[in-house]
């Protein structure tokens, strides 16, 4: 016992001399590595105190902030803040912010807007409309699109065409009528055309010097910025810092010092900083907690999500796809009804989802603002029965057949903790109530995209989040020219698809339902889009719901007040105040 | 010994080449690409991604181009974070990760050394199977499960240090410690089992008939001849270390390098995942060779001359 007491002595003992070294290993450090390391650590080790500041936890370096490149959430929260469009998103919708007033064409088509005349740049300069056509035609711009062109060129008149290189920029209907009014024209009425308007993609940026705008502008300190807060400082890996804007229009309603989204990749030591007071709002935890949070934290919210986490099955499929026929059809029904929605979202996934009977989430409405529930036959529950008749009319009951038929079955999945729990509650439930031994198999999230994209699976997992408030957000996945639409379900193949040469006529209603309601509004728009979705869901069963996305958010009320996350899910600190 | 030290200087250049290249094309092999997100990208943009980055280019042509760039210091833009230079990105975390490596190099060489050598003189004794008890639970409990722990119990428990990131010295003693665990359990064990091996040597026997005393004997006869397999492995280890661990950093938020070797190979950053591999395998390589340089201070025998 002495020796033991002596050796812990001893260990201590070098503890404490290991301890009184790194001083001089620090100073060390920082001279061998040259000077900018040295300043680097000091920018970077700034103590995790908030001083004024909100801190918000984000899981990692966000790509970019620019508006018209980013196409991830966290960059789009950033922009969120640091940027104002003509609309704002609000909790429950969207309100004016850089226009005061808009006049919309009896045909819908034309928008004229009237902007903010007290609205500036954090350097002072007014926010104009030629700044709004720059920004727009940026992110067309054929020589550097933005990843989110997508969600421009479908809609403004001859945007499609310039950015494909062939139209010029004077051809887009996007027109400077003077500095403070701008005029933009459609090639259709878009009814969700001013919710577009409050996505980061339409946000302007500073016009004046456009050389300045190359890669990586947004994370240096010459970033100007036109919201209520403004760029400060960006340590990598650590955290980006943004302050108040003092030339925002509306300054007198912003109480906080500025925004820092502090960068904590593990999940339990976020929510541990939560819990300590270091991070005041924060919107993902362990999903082993989400139970006990639920049960013991007022702060902790689970709110839907307007997506969808579903299967696609491979319609060009020789046993399960259009090829197969009717027999095809019957499998993929078999399939849908066997698997317990109800049971994934209990005992699975746990974190309050909805099980999905649809494919456009009920937290979208018809025109009418009546939530988007229809019954397609899907059931949340298992039909053991019905799944079994329907596979034994497909040619498939004794074991013999369902052995051959398990053989020919593929489900693939990007490798996630969470993915991989819900492949295997799959596998276990067609084992049980079909009889069926389906192999699963797991990629890396790259390798995956392409096996999904060329149809190397019979069944695939898929996940879509959407970008609007509109059923459209979610449809349009499914069209023959999208480049989301990973089942291989296309009546024709256009440029991009030459693999696809499997062709599915019924994809052709779809089509025509989808380009109908492009054209229609109010209810015999609602129609289309719920005869699109009937096609897809009963008709031709591509898709199999698993369940509807939600959110988390835990908002520490006793620190900070007037947090709001808009529809689409943006954070929004503008109105944010903070007691300590 | 100037004509090894540029020997090795070649081999050391030609290494670097050999990886470089191995890397480059394996990287480029597997499927996927860097602009791979959530959405499928239309063709038309996926092509001016693609010339925008020179990827439309062919393989060799890429790996030249790089080969010039790395010439001037230039090991191009990150494709994940828009704008930034690799550079740029292993400069700035650089440095919480190389202060973690230093203090727990330092903390794994005053403790595990001593503590090898205390239980090897105390052989089949409780202090040696105490510590060699120890040096397995330090070998196989994982350190993300003691970085938890750590947080747990210091932390929330505790609140003797902070919940993450870095900053003050407190702010690191939780990394340093958990990336210790397996080394230093590891040098322990090393350090034992060399120093009882030569311990039974006969040279040692001679020393101690010649009537040196033991701590003669022990420190400049036995421990000198001991450290030669520990410094095998410490060159490395230390290379290792000052490099950042992906899991400990991750678990205490620590804006460091280590994060990087991870997160650009899912992320297929190209240029991020070449400018990690080359300042690994720079350390690696300069850790090596120091390796050789100090054998031949500690075993006279070992010459480089010739």
């Amino acid at each position: 016992m002495k020796k033991l007491f002596i050796l812990l002595t001893f260990v201590l003992g070098v503890f404490v001399l290991t301890a009184c070294k790194t001083t001089t290993t620090k100073t060390t450090t920082g001279n061998t590595t040259g000077n900018t390391t040295g300043t680097t650590t000091v920018t970077t080790t700034a103590p995790v105190v908030s001083d004024g500041y909100l801190v918000f936890s984000t899981l990692s370096d966000p790509q970019t902030w620019d508006p018209s490149h980013n196409s991830a959430a966290d960059g789009g929260h950033i922009i969120n803040n640091m940027f104002e469009g003509l609309y704002r998103a609000t909790a429950t919708g969207i309100e004016l912010a850089g226009a005061t007033s808009v006049d919309v064409s009896t045909d819908l088509k034309t928008y004229t807007f009237h902007l903010r005349e007290n609205a500036k740049w954090s350097n002072g300069e007014a926010v104009t409309a030629g700044d709004y056509k720059y920004s727009w035609l940026r992110v067309i711009d054929p020589v550097k699109p933005s990843e989110y062109s997508f969600i421009m060129s479908p809609y403004i008149v001859g945007a499609e065409a310039y950015l494909k290189g062939t139209g010029t920029a004077e051809q887009v209907g996007i027109e400077v009528v003077n500095d403070f009014t701008l005029k933009v024209t459609l090639i259709n009425p878009v009814p969700y055309f001013t919710q577009l308007l409050s996505f980061y993609t339409y946000l302007p940026v500073y016009s004046a010097d456009g050389s300045a705008l190359a890669a990586g502008w947004e994370k240096s300190g010459t970033v100007v910025s036109n919201g209520p807060f403004k760029f400060k400082e960006y340590a990598i890996g650590s955290h980006i810092t943004i302050e108040k804007n003092d030339q925002y229009w509306n300054k007198a309603d912003v109480k906080i010092k500025g925004v820092r989204f502090q960068i904590i990749g593990e999940e339990t030591t976020a929510l541990n900083a939560y819990n300590q007071g270091d991070v005041h709002v924060l919107d993902y935890v362990p999903l082993n907690q989400i139970t006990e949070l639920n049960a013991t934290n007022p702060d902790f919210e689970i709110q839907a999500q307007i997506g969808t986490y579903f299967y696609v099955f491979n319609m060009d499929d020789e046993t399960i796809g259009t090829p197969a026929g009717a027999n095809g059809k019957k499998i993929r029904q078999a399939l849908s009804m066997a698997i317990d929605r109800t049971s994934i979202v209990e005992n699975v996934t746990r974190g309050g989802q909805i099980p999905a009977t649809q494919f456009v989430p009920d937290t979208l409405s018809f025109s009418d603002g009546t939530p988007w529930t229809v019954d397609y036959g899907i059931k949340a529950t298992v039909q053991k029965d019905a799944a079994k008749q329907l596979l034994a009319e497909a040619g498939y009951s004794t074991a013999e057949q369902l052995n051959n038929l398990s053989r020919k079955i593929k489900l693939g999945y990007n490798s996630s903790d969470g993915n991989n729990k819900i492949a295997v509650a799959l596998q276990a439930m067609w084992k049980e109530n079909l009889g069926l031994n389906v192999s699963i198999t797991q990629e890396d999230w790259a390798v995956f995209q392409d096996s999904r994209k060329y149809g190397d699976y019979s069944i695939a997992r898929h996940g879509w989040l959407g970008d609007y408030p509109d059923p459209n957000t979610m449809l349009d996945l499914f069209t023959s020219y999208s480049g989301n639409n990973d089942s291989q379900w296309r009546w024709e193949n256009g440029t991009g698809f030459e693999h696809d040469t499997v062709l599915n006529p019924g994809n052709k209603a779809f089509d025509d339902a989808i380009e109908a309601a492009m054209t229609a509004s109010g209810a015999a728009r609602d129609n289309f889009l719920k005869e699109a979705e009937r096609i897809l869901v009963q008709e031709e069963v591509a898709v199999l719901p698993i369940y509807h996305y939600n959110r988390l958010q835990l908002i520490n009320s006793s620190t900070v007040d007037g947090v709001v996350r808009t529809q689409m899910g943006h954070w929004w600190f503008g109105d944010a105040e903070l007691f300590e | 010994m100037l004509k090894f030290i540029i020997k090795r200087f070649i081999s050391m250049i030609l290494t670097l080449l050999v990886i470089s290249v191995v890397t480059f094309f394996l990287m480029h092999t597997a499927p996927g690409n860097p602009f791979t997100g959530e959405k499928a990208l239309s063709p038309v943009v996926m092509a001016a991604l693609k010339k925008e980055y020179g990827l439309d280019q062919p393989i060799i042509i890429q790996y030249f181009n790089y080969l010039k760039g790395i010439l001037v210091f230039d090991f191009g833009i990150s494709f994940h974070r828009d704008g930034i230079p690799v550079s740029e990105i292993i400069q700035k975390t650089y440095g919480p990760s190389a202060i973690i490596g230093a203090l727990s190099s330092v903390f794994i060489l005053l403790v595990g050394i001593p503590i090898g050598v205390i239980a090897s003189l105390k052989h089949n004794k409780f202090v040696d199977r105490m510590s060699m008890f120890l040096s397995i639970i330090g070998v196989t409990v994982p350190s993300f499960v003691l970085a938890t722990l750590f947080l747990y119990y210091f932390n929330t428990k505790l609140g003797w240090v902070p919940s993450f990131g870095v900053g003050s010295f407190k702010h690191y003693i939780g990394p340093a410690l958990c990336i210790s665990v397996f080394s230093l359990a590891f040098v322990t064990r090393l350090t034992r089992s060399s120093m009882l091996e030569v311990l039974q040597q006969d040279y040692i026997r001679t020393a101690r008939a010649k009537g040196l005393n033991n701590f003669k004997v022990l420190f400049k006869h036995a421990l000198r001849n001991a450290l030669i397999p520990v410094v095998t492995y410490v060159g490395p280890m230390i290379a290792g270390l000052l490099t950042g661990s992906f899991v400990v950093e991750r678990i205490f938020a620590i804006p460091g390098l280590g994060q990087n070797f991870t997160v650009s190979v899912t992320n297929r950053d190209y240029t991020l995942i070449m400018g990690m591999t080359m300042f690994y395998a720079v350390f690696l390589v300069v850790a090596i060779f120091l390796v050789d340089i100090v054998y031949s201070l500690i075993d006279p025998r070992i010459k480089y001359e010739s």
